[in-house]
């Protein structure tokens, strides 16, 4: 069953602070309008890679390349917006 | 027991090997993974070893200290060199239990080996999307792409691609809660192998260690 909108935007803080090392109480801290890829140092193009690979196995998604834009992963409200489209279909 | 770095079967090794009962042989995550699994690997090794089991950490071709980079490297070097591995360490007269790790497990299926055990295997497609992600175009050529730093060869990826999973008869898969896959058990941990940097779990470590001993166990090779 796909998830609530809050409890997946939990589930992906906790991803979030897997892949990029960051503490539990700052990726807590994450709102909709919080900006992700060229203001999270941590969230490099590495890292980048690492959070879709991730997203894939926890999710049971599959992010193809053409889907990865600002919008995606500009904010953390974008990117769970994707999650939750995703999921959705 | 002493760990040291020594080659084996032409593969540069982490190996404690003395008189032990049986031996794991520890199959690491391949590329990059592998630096940021390794210092937990260690642990579980050393696990191991404070329970009298002999162990074997070695770097496959392409991997790690081996000194065939990635640019040289098949599918059927990395085939090659574990099987070979595997059979000198049979060859002694002692039980082999395969632990694989992540795409590792792709050439985890080794004759002569009595058991086999995996943590968060991935198939190849997985690991080469995963790869491709990261590849500089502008540095990439047409038989090779420029992924992580390094050159790795087109024909090894198209290859590792389209490899499935094996099956050995006496296997146990372990995954990480977090993972939808199926395993005959689920633990509580972080993806190590996703982390910008490389870290260590010891409780992880320890987990794994026990894990395999029982699997040892009940597999009749302990």
């Amino acid at each position: 069953m796909q998830p609530d909108r809050p409890a997946l935007s939990d589930d992906i803080r906790g991803l979030l602070s897997d892949v990029l090392g960051i503490a539990q109480d700052r990726a807590a801290t994450f709102k909709d309008t919080t900006e992700l890829f060229g203001s999270l140092p941590e969230l490099d193009s590495m890292a980048v890679a690492n959070l879709l690979a991730e997203l894939e196995d926890r999710m049971g998604i599959i992010v193809e390349a053409d889907e990865v834009d600002g919008d995606m992963l500009g904010t953390f409200g974008g990117l769970v917006d994707f999650v939750d489209g995703k999921l959705s279909r | 027991m002493t760990f040291e770095t020594r080659w084996l079967a032409a593969l540069p090794a982490f190996s404690n090997l003395a008189d032990q009962r049986f031996i794991v042989l520890i199959l690491q995550p391949l590329f990059e993974e592998a630096n940021r699994t390794r210092r937990t690997l260690a642990l579980m090794a050393r696990a191991l070893d404070r329970q009298g089991v002999g162990v074997v950490m070695a770097d496959l071709p392409g991997m790690g200290e081996h000194p065939l980079c990635a640019k040289q490297v098949g599918i059927s070097d990395i085939g090659t060199a574990s099987n070979l591995l595997c059979d000198a360490l049979t060859s002694q007269g002692r039980p082999v239990l395969v632990a694989g790790f992540r795409a590792a497990c792709l050439f985890d299926s080794l004759p002569g080996a009595s058991a086999n055990w995996r943590f968060a295997p991935e198939p190849g497609d997985r690991l080469v999307r995963t790869l491709l992600r990261t590849e500089m175009p502008e540095e990439t050529t047409e038989a090779h792409a420029f992924i992580n730093g390094q050159l790795v060869s087109r024909a090894f990826l198209d290859d590792i691609t389209r490899l499935p999973l094996p099956n050995p008869a006496h296997l146990r898969t372990l995954r990480l809660a977090s993972d939808r896959a199926e395993a005959d058990r689920h633990v509580e941990a972080s993806p190590l192998w996703r982390h910008a940097e490389p870290g260590e779990d010891p409780a992880l470590a320890e987990l794994l260690a026990e894990d395999i001993l029982q699997w040892a166990v009940t597999c009749g090779i302990s």
